[in-house]
């Protein structure tokens, strides 16, 4: 029990350490800040659309996964899988496409303008705009 | 041909290293599946798994692949950004114990805003809590979904037109889906030799479903009615049909028993709470029709716990038939017509086909998920199965003449859920 404390007050002190993940957007996007909730509501596809409109293409950063769906919805990496498995298989939404690390991500969201993906703070260069800061 | 084309694109698709879903804005390609190895105590009986098989794992083989294995592959093409079209075929066996696919999906559906749509054509029909992705093991946390529960109806699909709303309602979303159809569904054969599959078709289909969804909770209510013909072949030659010939006494007994058109309805309220470690899924469904169908009510309880990439689970499920049929008034009105012999012949034969749809029974299942790779899912799954009414077998299949009634069974087994 005791060790079971430990190793989440190190797991804290390690995301508090860890650099902020942000999500990011095409500088086009007319967006300048989403709130949690309505990353919650893009990543757990209850919305395919960004607030004020347009079509979102949603980019999951494998190397974040765990951490980020921790941080917006309280789900693993594994459970957000099987919450999109069941939107994609019923014609509800479009599961993200998966890139395999921050850098990765934010290339294809310098290069798409209706891409939107999670990066580690340092991944976000300038290619990209950040909309909102999980810490 | 068409068949054999689609068989290799699924077969290609299982064989692709876990394929990542073909992607570009206009046509997507996914699929999920279910490699599974399932094993029943009795050497008597069969277990089948889904409501619509022939043959299970147990009398006819002690071990089967085809109990829970399956593939599906969906394909959708987006021209424009408010038009989808969805096209779903699975790989199973078949009600006619073959493994030829099945068109489960196809459908298009039209976007107004991002909130209002209309949807028209085939759709996994929401029946269910899991209704409409309850095929897609990968994304549920058991290793089957209930039998008592989801083995009542024998029907995947449906052919519709429906609207689809979505509004936010007190914090979270309310999902709203209301449409009327038909199903043309086969379903097992009474006389294989004969007709490789019987027919369940339902006119007049309406329904709405709800299901709200706020933080960790999911909750969901729905209800689907209609005109249910069961055209049971061994039912419309032994005793529909010669009926049909004895005058109106013939006539009126026919139609008051055969079921043709029969009201029938189904109505679900359920939910899941999930939040962290735990998960606990509740429903509750009730299937109500008339003429030689029985009522039935069924309920299952469902509790996991997550321990990192683990995640045991316990669950329970029930189904109870209400107000049993007996058919009692047949015999004496056919016996001065046709004598004592043939008329109760004839009541037996109605009798037999009402106890078809008695199917209560219990199971209790122990098992766990672990979430062993990205998109695949291993589970393991232990199940107690125990017909629960006098002279029925439940839901359990292909019964031998040494079956002792009620005698209940184990299944033991292992599964490979995967997404793509």
């Amino acid at each position: 029990m005791k060790a079971r404390k430990l190793i989440a007050l190190a797991g804290l002190l390690l995301t508090c350490g860890a650099q902020a993940q942000v999500v990011i957007v095409h500088p086009q996007n007319p967006l300048t800040s989403l709130s949690k909730e309505q990353v919650e509501q893009l990543f757990l596809g209850r919305s395919s659309n960004f607030p004020g409109g347009g079509s979102a293409a949603l980019l999951d950063n494998a190397a974040l996964r765990d951490a980020f769906y921790q941080g917006i919805a309280g789900k693993s990496g594994d459970q957000a899988k099987a919450h999109w498995a069941k939107i994609e298989f019923t014609g509800r939404g479009k599961a993200p496409s998966e890139a395999a690390n921050g850098k990765a991500v934010a290339e294809q969201v310098a290069r798409n303008p209706a891409a939107i993906g999670y990066v580690d703070k340092a991944d976000a260069g300038g290619g990209v705009k950040t909309v909102f800061s999980l810490h | 041909m068409f068949r054999q084309t689609l068989m290799a694109a699924l077969l290609g698709g299982l064989l692709s290293p876990v394929a990542q879903a073909q992607d570009n804005s206009l046509f997507r390609v996914s699929g999920f599946g279910t490699l599974g190895a399932t094993h029943f105590s009795r050497d008597d009986i069969d277990f089948g798994g889904g409501p619509n098989v022939q043959k299970g794992a147990g009398r006819s083989e002690s071990t089967s692949l085809a109990v829970d294995s399956k593939l599906g592959l969906q394909m959708r093409l987006t021209p424009t950004a408010n038009l989808e079209a969805t096209l779903q075929t699975m790989v199973r066996k078949t009600p006619r114990d073959d493994w030829n696919p099945s068109i489960d999906w196809a459908n298009v559906k039209y976007s107004f805003t991002e909130n209002v749509a209309v949807r028209i054509g085939r759709i996994g029909h929401p029946f269910f809590l899991l209704s409409d992705y309850r095929q897609v093991n990968y994304a549920n946390l058991t290793l089957r979904p209930p039998v008592e529960v989801y083995n009542l109806v024998p029907v995947n699909s449906s052919d519709v037109i429906e609207g689809l709303f979505t509004l936010p309602l007190a914090g979270g979303q309310l999902n709203l889906q209301a449409g009327i159809g038909q199903v043309r569904a086969e379903v097992i054969p009474s006389l294989p030799a004969q007709r490789k599959y019987d027919k369940a078709d339902i006119d007049e289909l309406a329904y709405v479903n709800a299901t709200y969804e706020n933080g960790p909770w999911t909750l969901r209510v729905g209800r689907t009615e209609g005109k249910l013909s069961y055209d049971a072949l061994s039912a419309r030659q032994q005793i529909f049909t010669p009926l049909g010939r004895f005058g109106a006494t013939g006539a009126a007994i026919r139609d008051a028993w055969e079921i043709r058109d029969a009201r029938s309805s189904f109505t679900g309220i359920g939910g899941t709470y999930d939040a962290g470690r735990f998960v606990f899924t509740g429903e509750y469904v009730m299937l109500r029709s008339e003429r030689a169908f029985n009522d039935t009510d069924a309920w299952s309880l469902l509790g996991g716990y997550r321990i990192g990439k683990f995640t045991p689970y316990l669950a329970y499920a029930a189904a109870k038939t209400r107000n049993r049929i007996e058919v009692s008034d047949v015999a004496p009105r056919l016996a001065p017509l046709l004598g004592a012999t043939t008329a109760s012949a004839l009541q037996a034969g109605i009798q037999s086909l009402a106890n078809n749809s008695v199917r209560d029974q219990e199971t209790v299942s122990l098992g766990v998920r672990w979430d062993v790779y990205k998109n695949m899912a291993l589970k393991a799954q232990f199940d107690r199965v125990t017909p629960k009414s006098p002279g029925s077998q439940g839901f359990l299949i292909n019964r031998s003449s040494d079956y002792p009634t009620r005698a209940a069974g184990n299944v033991f087994a292992v599964s490979l859920d995967f997404v793509f």
